[in-house]
C-alpha cells in the first residue's frame, strides 16, 4: 500500500506535470521541424515576471484561455445589461420554441430565454469555480503542508486519511456529500471542496518534503526563525506555482462536477438557472425541445475549455518540472 | 495496508451516512402513522443501538457476505448488488477499453506527427474530451443517433445495440485524457539520450517507435489505467441515469434519494473495493512492464 501511495503520488504529479501539449522535443516522426530563426532569441529581459509576461503573450492556448475567462467574468458582472430578458419570468404561450431573432437559443419548457438564463448561469459556474477551488485550496494548503513539514507520526495519519479520501471517486464523494447535507448550490460548493482538496494536499506536500531540506531552508531555520515563519514565509511561496496551475485546471473540472450534480438533481434549486440543471431539464424535453439541452452544454464545454487551456498554458510559461 | 485503509473508508461510509439529520425510516411511513409503529421499525432495522454497535454488527456482517437488507425494497443487498452489477461491469470494461485504445491512438498518432495538422487536431479533440460534461455527451449522441438518425435504441439494456452508446459516450470523454499523458510521455521519452543510440544503430524509425519508445512510454499510461477506474465508475452513474441503464450506479443514486442505507453502503463498499483492487493490478502490471520495478 505504501508503494500504492508513492506510485499514486506520482501519477498525480505526472497528471498535473503532463496533463497538456506543448512539450518541445525533437521530432519522434523524424521529418524536418522549423528551426527558429535567430532573432528571437536576441532580447533576453532580466525581470522574472517580464520574462514571464513575454512567455504568456507568445502562448497562443493561455491568451485564449484567459480571453474565454475574461468574458465569463464580464458576462457575470454584467449578466442584467446583457441579457435581454429576466431568467425566472415564464412565458408559457412561447413555451419550448426554437432559436429566433427574438430567442436567440431558444424557449425551455416555461417559455424562458434560454440565452438569458445562459448569461445569469455564468454567475453561478463562477461562483461554484472560485469558492469551491479556493476552500479546497486552503484545505488542501493547510493538511498538505503541515503534514510534509512536522512529518513523524502525525503525518502518517494526515497520508492514510488522504488514501482513503483518495480511494473515493469525485462524483460518488460529492454525490454523498450532497445528499447528506441536503441539495442546495451552497451544499455543491462543499461537496466540491471536500472532494478535492486531497488533490492540493498531496501537491503541497511533495513541493514541500523537496523543498524543506533545501540550504536556503536551513540559513534561514539558523537565523532563528521559527516553524511557522519558514513553513509559511519561506516554504510556501516556493512550492505554490504547482497549486497555481492545478487550481486553475481544477476550477474546470469544478463547473464539470456542479453541473453533472446539477444534473442529478442535487445541485442549484430551480429558479436559479444553473447550467447543469437547464441540462436536466433539457434531458426530459430532449425531443421536442433539443436547444435547451444544446446551448447550456455548449457553455459549459467553453468555459471548461477556457480554464484547461489557461492552464496549460501557465503550466507551460511556468515551466514546472516536479521532483519525483 | 490495502485493508486497513479498506476498513477505514468502511467507518467514513458507515458515519457520515449515519451522523446524518433524518431517519430512514421516515421515508417509509405515512405521514401520521403512529409514533409506535415507527419505534417497532426503528427497532426492527436495528437503528435504536449505540453507533458503534451498529458498525460493529454491520462489519462482520460485510465479511461473513451479509450486507443487511434493503430498507425500501424487500431484497437482500448482496441481491440487489447482483442484479445490478453485470450491467455496469459490462458498461465499465466496454467503455475502458474504448478509451484506452482510442486514447492511446490519438496520443501515440500526435506524438509521431508532432507539430502537424494531424498533431492539432488530435490534442484539440483530446482537450473536448477533457473538457466536455459526460452526460452532456451522452445526451448529444442520443439526439444524434437515437433521436434523429434512429441506429440505436434510446434507453434500455441486455442487448449489444443499446451498450454503443453509453459504452463510447464515457470511452469518448475518457480517451481524452489518456491521449494527451501518451503524447506528452511519448515525446518525454522521445528526448532521452538512450533512444538516440537506438537510433544511431540504425535500427528503423518504427522499430524505435515501438519497441522502444512507446514501450517506455507505456508506464505512466499502465499507471493512469488504475486512477482510471474510479472515474470510469463514477462516470457509469450519471451514464446509467442518461441512458436509464439499470446498473449500480444508478441504484446508488436512486438510494441516496430514498435514504436506504444499507444499499449506500453496500454499492459504496463495492465500488471502492473495485478502485483498489483496479489500482492493485495496475501496481502489477507496472512491475511488468518496467523490469525495474520489484516489489518485494
Amino acid at each position: 500500500m505504501l508503494m500504492l501511495t508513492h506510485v499514486s503520488a506520482i501519477i498525480n504529479l505526472f497528471i498535473v506535470k503532463y496533463y497538456s501539449e506543448g512539450v518541445d522535443t525533437k521530432n519522434i516522426g523524424r521529418k524536418k521541424k522549423k528551426l527558429k530563426s535567430n532573432r528571437e532569441k536576441q532580447y533576453i529581459p532580466r525581470n522574472k515576471s517580464r520574462i514571464m509576461f513575454l512567455k504568456f503573450k507568445k502562448n497562443k492556448m493561455a491568451i485564449i484561455g484567459l480571453v474565454i475567462i475574461s468574458i465569463l467574468i464580464f458576462t457575470g458582472i454584467f449578466a442584467d445589461f446583457i441579457a435581454p430578458q429576466s431568467y425566472r419570468e415564464q412565458n408559457l404561450p412561447l413555451k419550448s420554441q426554437s432559436p429566433s431573432s427574438n430567442f436567440w437559443f431558444g424557449t425551455d419548457e416555461f417559455g424562458r430565454c434560454i440565452f438569458s438564463r445562459i448569461v445569469y448561469g455564468a454567475r453561478i459556474s463562477l461562483k461554484v469555480a472560485i469558492v469551491s477551488t479556493g476552500i479546497s485550496v486552503l484545505i488542501g494548503i493547510i493538511i498538505g503542508s503541515i503534514s510534509a513539514y512536522y512529518g513523524g507520526f502525525l503525518d502518517q495519519i494526515l497520508v492514510v486519511l488522504m488514501d482513503v479520501m483518495w480511494a473515493f471517486p469525485t462524483i460518488l464523494l460529492s454525490l454523498i456529500i450532497v445528499a447528506i447535507i441536503g441539495a442546495s448550490l451552497n451544499s455543491v460548493i462543499i461537496a466540491i471542496a471536500l472532494s478535492y482538496w486531497v488533490q492540493y494536499a498531496r501537491l503541497i506536500r511533495g513541493q514541500i518534503l523537496s523543498l524543506k531540506n533545501e540550504l536556503y531552508i536551513e540559513v534561514t531555520r539558523s537565523l532563528g526563525a521559527n516553524d511557522s515563519t519558514i513553513l509559511w514565509k519561506h516554504l510556501l511561496p516556493n512550492a505554490i506555482i504547482p497549486v497555481v496551475v492545478a487550481a486553475t485546471l481544477g476550477m474546470g473540472s469544478a463547473i464539470v462536477l456542479e453541473a453533472t450534480l446539477s444534473f442529478l438533481g442535487m445541485g442549484a434549486q430551480p429558479p436559479m438557472p444553473s447550467w447543469g440543471s437547464m441540462l436536466s431539464n433539457g434531458r426530459t424535453y430532449l425531443f421536442i425541445a433539443p436547444w435547451s439541452a444544446i446551448f447550456p452544454g455548449i457553455a459549459t464545454i467553453i468555459t471548461v475549455l477556457g480554464f484547461n487551456l489557461l492552464g496549460d498554458g501557465l503550466r507551460d510559461i511556468m515551466d514546472i518540472k516536479i521532483k519525483e | 495496508m490495502m485493508i486497513p485503509v479498506f476498513i477505514l473508508c468502511s467507518i467514513v461510509i458507515f458515519l457520515i451516512l449515519h451522523l446524518v439529520p433524518g431517519n430512514p425510516v421516515d421515508n417509509l411511513l405515512h405521514p401520521g402513522s403512529p409514533l409506535e409503529a415507527r419505534e417497532q421499525l426503528i427497532k426492527e432495522f436495528g437503528l435504536d443501538r449505540p453507533i458503534y454497535q451498529q458498525y460493529i454488527i454491520w462489519l462482520a456482517n460485510v465479511f461473513k457476505g451479509n450486507l443487511g437488507v434493503s430498507i425500501t425494497e424487500q431484497r437482500t443487498v448482496s441481491e440487489l448488488l447482483l442484479l445490478k452489477l453485470p450491467n455496469t461491469v459490462v458498461l465499465g470494461v466496454v467503455s475502458f477499453l474504448i478509451s484506452f485504445i482510442l486514447g492511446i491512438f490519438l496520443g501515440a498518432l500526435s506524438a509521431i506527427k508532432q507539430n502537424t495538422i494531424v498533431d492539432y487536431i488530435g490534442m484539440v479533440l483530446a482537450l473536448l474530451g477533457v473538457s466536455v460534461p459526460t452526460f452532456w455527451l451522452g445526451l448529444m449522441l442520443m439526439l444524434i443517433f437515437s433521436v434523429n438518425l434512429g441506429w440505436f435504441p434510446i434507453s434500455g439494456y441486455g442487448d449489444l445495440k443499446s451498450l454503443v452508446l453509453p459504452a463510447f459516450t464515457l470511452g469518448l470523454a475518457g480517451a481524452g485524457l489518456i491521449a494527451r499523458v501518451t503524447r506528452a510521455s511519448m515525446l518525454e521519452i522521445a528526448q532521452k539520450d538512450y533512444i538516440a543510440i537506438v537510433r544511431a544503430k540504425g535500427i528503423s524509425n518504427s522499430q524505435v517507435i515501438i519497441k522502444h519508445i512507446f514501450r517506455n512510454a507505456l508506464i505512466p499510461i499502465i499507471t493512469l489505467l488504475g486512477l482510471r477506474l474510479g472515474w470510469i465508475i463514477g462516470g457509469a452513474v450519471t451514464i446509467e441515469i442518461v441512458f436509464n441503464r439499470p446498473g449500480l450506479g444508478r441504484l446508488l443514486a436512486n438510494s441516496l434519494f430514498r435514504r436506504d442505507y444499507p444499499v449506500i453502503q453496500g454499492s459504496l463498499l463495492l465500488l471502492i473495493f473495485a478502485v483498489m483492487v483496479g489500482n492493485l493490478i495496475a501496481d502489477i502490471l507496472y512491475a511488468y512492464a518496467d523490469p525495474r520495478i520489484r516489489y518485494n
